[in-house]
């Protein structure tokens, strides 16, 4: 992304983290959005990764940092310390597997009662190259002839969202469709009032980092969480 | 005039020849002859050189006529040191120097250069001379002798062409090849008969910038060591450089250093191409070939194109591969993208002005970068930019890079080192510049330690066993030391054997018949296990919550599968149709090895019900598959490599807590200040080596380097936990940057995520070794000095086992540390329990995190405790999972 040399805009942070199953396309959609590339067999996560990327909004720009986490069950119990403090969640399912949809329903039960009270969700449906709205990928990747792997419809999921108050998309991290769109949507949601500035000239904050970063694989969960803004 | 003694027709008389090396002397000279013979007319008599062949005694030798009257010096340079032992007081100073010898063109020139010969000089003034009549040499300041003066006057002409006036010295004596004895004696090589230069500016980690001559013959020389600090003439071209244009580096931004100057030198006569493949090798009139082999495009200075100008061009088009942001090749070969370029096109150029700022980093940091000679020309203008820009957020990550970039500069240093065989010398300034605080290994034991670290082949492993039984006729140790030091041959095939004993799927002493009874009832028993799960493909799984764990378990590995090692080539393929048409995968295709991983999987699966398939064992599964390259015998491999590492796939997490909770007392213990950085940070969680730890570096190293890794820790030679120490060296060669640089848990694992290939294992492994020598020396320093027996902070439960185990690391120090080259006499002095070993144990260097007089130090350490979880650090035993 380019940084706009004039100009300067009020520029924030924001702590997004990445949830949904296994093999649903976190980390593609995260390396779509940030690098805009895409790797065919993407390793699984293991732990977490963490990137981030600025988002040019008319009036401001948003950093995100994300946190790419590793989608199995198994390592459920160390999301918390991924979506605590996080102003955005990304809940990811793979619209061509019902069960992931399951999954992303769990994550956003979860985040909704045990996250910041102010988080932005996004649901996010994912693998839309592999229907037949593949949206100008071709829809050739199914491999049967009706060429549409899609078994969640977008009326579901959509429906699911309304009632929860979600933003929804329907993604390609392969084709890049509507990757972008997600983060944008998000970076507009953010409520102005819970920016905060990026840490730089007169970024006082900091040094309050300390109890608000806590993160620990032991602990009780910190209930004063607060957005915290690193780089 | 130059002649190849022995492959010319042989005017030698016939005793010369019963006295010459056999075979080195033909391929020695070979290619110099076919160089030079063509061109030249047949030898000249005996009568017209100054030594008899008699008296050389060594046919590689080039003699050159005319020895009493000397050679024109065209260039010099002082203060060029050879290291011919680790200490420094062995350093010999003396002179590089190019040096023209007459060019001996026709018959006509031989006839006619007796008369001639003392104004040699005057035919250098015109023509070129050919790189045959150049003669690059080195002298010891002890040879000079009379010529002393010649040589320091040369030096310090100052000017881009060599003086005037023709300056004679005596010839060194000619060679074209180096044998060890030469070392530390004057030599001249014909410029002709070099094939190319191995050229190491000064830069981190290698103080003295060097330049290794590396003969057509097939050979290297000694490596010579620029002192540019003692050396007046690079001294005073400095200034110069400073004077004239307020800017000590070269034009391009490289520091000017006595090196550069030597390739100048030889770009006014001859084609010196540096090479891209190797961006250290600078290749001396490539052939074509030789252009080719070297790979891309060369960066080629042609004699009229003279300057340092050339030479940078080359080097900024190579700085790409040097930085960690290059992994994965792309835009490493694009000279215009280097990843600074690269950075400054993804961040804009605004924020390259905020690296200005750059006074903001540590001294070491600051100078580090500035000192580097890689550094991009960019960003030293950028450094000197006076302009003092507001501090922003993107500043820090650009910071960081810098330091990563710093840190990968290092690293690549480290590698170039080690494409030599590592010496006393290496060791020493490992340990000296990374973490600048571990002991220095004497000569003796530093070279005890080059010869343990010889690979292990496919012959050496045969001969650990009796041929007639097959039984092992060495002890376990004597095997395991090997390997723990060596690593296994990689392509010789001793991996599928050596493999099967690492992991426990032989007896170390079974007879070669009790192992082939052995795996005929392992690959009974995986198809039986096999079976189990084969059978519920049929109605997939079956009915219910199982069934359903089951086909999802069967979905996951499969994906997993299809995304592990696909780079490795027996993963790679998708030219199989798929078994399953209604697998996902039924139109990608796959290929028999992928489909081998699946089946191993689901057969852990369900030889593991409690367990299952968990992310990361496919990772942990397919080097040991790809290198027997036996479904069965994998499988077994793998099942026994699970036994250990199953705790960390616990659903509680509760076996990486452990383990991340014994890397924090392991830190606490050996660096409390890098520790309570990390603590500021809140990154004493440790979860930044969650990767790390749960797939053993997997993710962090190059494939083979992960094989080479494993190995060493299968071996379980020094503890059963060295993978925790190979941790602790991860965090110590990074201690400053992270200290630096790292203020939050983000970016800490950001950081050590980004770590990924980049780093080099071989000095991590030295390191971890390092580390874990010193925390055995400081628990037994602590322990006799609290004259309590060890397992004092056990609980009863505990007492037993770690007894055990603190035994059997205790039994075997004796022999590790003869081996493994840190001095008996070191350890004995520790486990003496002298006080000031207790307080500064080889923290001798200022950056130790025990500060402060003795006194306090001493109170620190008793303070320390020797907590259960790092008593267990020294124990060899690998702890299981009790099950049921």
């Amino acid at each position: 992304m380019a940084d706009s040399a004039n100009a300067p805009k009020p520029s924030s942070s924001v702590k997004l983290v990445l949830l949904g199953e296994a093999a649903v396309g976190k980390s593609s959609l995260v390396l779509r959005f940030v690098n805009n590339d895409f790797q065919e067999n993407k390793e699984p996560t293991i732990g977490a990764a963490f990137l981030t990327q600025k988002c040019n909004l008319p009036t401001r720009t948003i950093k995100f940092e994300i946190w790419d986490t590793a989608g199995q069950e198994r390592f459920a119990s160390l999301a918390p310390m991924y979506y605590r403090n996080a102003q955005a969640a990304l809940v990811v399912y793979d619209l061509t597997k019902p069960t992931s949809l399951v999954k992303a329903k769990h994550w956003v039960a979860e985040l909704q009662r045990q996250a910041s009270p102010g988080i932005v969700i996004a649901l996010v449906g994912n693998k839309l190259d592999l229907t037949n709205d593949g949206a100008g990928s071709g829809a050739a990747e199914s491999g049967d002839d009706s060429g549409d792997a899609r078994k969640i419809t977008t009326e579901e999921a959509k429906t699911y969202a309304e009632e929860e108050g979600l933003l929804f998309f329907e993604t390609s991290a392969k084709t890049g469709y509507n990757v972008t769109e997600v983060f944008t949507a998000i970076a507009n949601a953010i409520p102005e009032t819970s920016l905060k500035s990026a840490r730089g000239p007169g970024a006082s904050h900091a040094a309050g980092r300390t109890e608000e970063q806590r993160v620990n694989l032991n602990g009780p969960r910190d209930p004063n969480a607060k957005e915290g803004c690193a780089c | 005039m130059t002649r190849i003694t022995k492959m010319t027709s042989s005017p030698q008389p016939s005793s010369s020849s019963t006295s010459s090396p056999p075979a080195a002397t033909a391929t020695a000279s070979t290619s110099v002859a076919a160089a030079v013979s063509a061109a030249r007319p047949p030898s000249p008599t005996g009568s017209l050189y100054a030594m008899s062949d008699d008296e050389e005694g060594d046919y590689d030798t080039i003699t050159h006529t005319e020895t009493g009257r000397g050679v024109k010096l065209l260039f010099s340079k002082s203060k060029v040191y050879i290291h011919p032992t680790p200490s420094a007081k062995d350093n010999i100073p003396g002179y590089i120097a190019l040096l023209q010898q007459k060019h001996p063109r026709t018959a006509t020139d031989i006839a006619e250069r007796r008369p001639t010969s003392s104004s040699s000089g005057a035919s250098a003034g015109g023509a070129s001379p050919a790189s045959s009549d150049l003669l690059l040499a080195w002298v010891p300041e002890s040879q000079l002798g009379d010529a002393a003066g010649i040589y320091i006057k040369v030096d310090l002409c100052d000017g881009d062409s060599p003086p005037k006036q023709s300056y004679l010295v005596p010839p060194p004596p000619t060679v074209t090849t180096h044998r060890g004895s030469l070392g530390h004696y004057a030599f001249a090589i014909p410029v002709s008969a070099i094939y190319s230069l191995l050229v190491r500016p000064p830069s981190l980690g290698w103080w003295f910038g060097s330049v290794i001559i590396n003969s057509r013959a097939g050979d290297s020389f000694p490596a010579l060591f620029f002192h540019d600090s003692e050396c007046q003439s690079t001294i005073l071209q400095k200034k110069k450089r400073t004077r004239d244009s307020f800017d000590p580096f070269g034009e391009a931004g490289e520091m000017f250093w006595g090196g550069d100057e030597v390739l100048r030198w030889l770009k006014r006569y001859v084609t010196i191409e540096r090479s891209l493949a190797e961006p250290n090798i600078y290749l001396v009139e490539p052939s074509t070939e030789d252009s080719a082999a070297f790979g891309g495009k060369l960066t080629a200075s042609s004699p009229s194109s003279i300057g340092r100008r050339d030479s940078n061009l080359g080097t900024r088009g190579n700085a790409g591969p040097s930085s960690p942001s290059a992994t994965g090749g792309r835009g490493g070969n694009d000279a215009g993208m280097d990843p600074f370029m690269k950075l400054i096109k993804e961040t804009g150029w605004n924020i390259m002005e905020k690296f200005s700022k750059v006074t903001t980093f540590t001294r070491q940091a600051a100078n580090d970068v500035l000192d580097n000679p890689r550094m991009p020309p960019q960003m030293r203008r950028l450094l000197r930019n006076p302009e003092v820009q507001t501090l922003q957020e993107e500043f820090d990550s650009a910071r960081i890079y810098l330091a990563r970039w710093a840190m990968g500069i290092a690293e690549q240093s480290e590698r170039d080192r080690n494409q030599r065989i590592w010496t006393a010398r290496d060791v020493m300034e490992l340990e000296d510049t990374d973490v600048g605080e571990f002991e220095l290994l004497d000569s003796a034991s530093a070279l005890s330690l080059e010869q343990a670290r010889r690979t292990v082949t496919m012959k050496e492993w045969k001969s650990f066993f009796d041929p007639r039984t097959g039984r092992l006729s060495v002890t376990v140790d004597e095997v395991k030391e090997r390997i723990f030091h060596g690593g296994l041959d990689a392509e010789d095939g001793v991996r599928k054997e050596a493999w099967l004993f690492l992991l426990g799927v032989y007896e170390w002493y079974s007879t070669a018949d009790e192992r082939k009874a052995q795996s005929a009832s392992l690959r009974d028993e995986y198809i039986k296990l096999k079976g189990t799960w084969w059978e519920r493909q049929i109605d997939h799984g079956g009915e219910g919550e199982q069934g359903e764990w089951w086909r999802e378990q069967r979905a996951r590995i499969e994906k997993d599968v299809h995304r592990t090692d696909r780079n490795v080539p027996i993963f790679a393929g998708e030219d199989t149709p798929h078994p399953d048409p209604e697998s996902p995968f039924a139109s990608v295709g796959t290929n028999v090895h992928m489909e081998q991983l699946k089946d191993m999987l689901l057969t852990y699966n369900e030889h593991n019900k409690t367990l299952g398939y968990v992310q990361g064992m496919s990772d942990l599964l397919a080097p040991i598959y790809a290198v027997l390259q036996d479904d069965a015998m994998a499988f077994w491999g793998f099942k026994h490599f699970m036994d250990r590492m199953e705790r960390n796939f616990l659903r509680d997490q509760s076996g990486m807590r452990m383990q991340l909770l014994t890397l924090d007392h392991l830190l606490q213990f050996m660096d409390p200040k890098l520790y309570a950085h990390l603590q500021s940070a809140d990154s004493t969680n440790f979860f930044f080596f969650f990767r790390m730890l749960l797939v053993w570096y997997k993710r962090e190293f190059k494939w083979m380097d992960v094989l080479h890794l494993w190995e060493v820790l299968w071996t379980d030679y020094l503890s059963s936990s060295f993978h925790l120490f190979v941790a602790l060296a991860i965090l110590e060669k990074h201690r400053d940057v992270i200290m630096t640089h790292l203020k939050h848990f983000d970016e800490v694992l950001k950081y050590v995520n980004e770590l990924s290939c980049t780093m080099d294992l071989e000095s991590t492994l030295i390191r971890a070794e390092v580390l874990f020598k010193r925390f055995r020396r400081l628990v037994d320093a602590i322990d006799k000095k609290e004259n309590f027996p060890a397992p004092r902070t056990l609980t009863l439960g505990d007492g037993a086992h770690q007894r055990e185990g603190s035994s059997a690391s205790g039994g075997s120090s004796s022999t590790t540390d003869h081996l493994t080259g840190v001095t008996p006499s070191s350890v004995g002095s520790a486990a003496n329990g002298s006080p000031a070993r207790v307080a500064s144990p080889g923290r001798g260097r200022g950056k130790a995190p025990v500060t402060g007089t003795a006194a306090p130090a001493v109170q620190e350490e008793k303070e320390k405790v020797i907590t259960p979880e790092l008593r267990k650090l020294l124990s060899r035993t690998v702890e299981v999972i009790s099950r049921k």
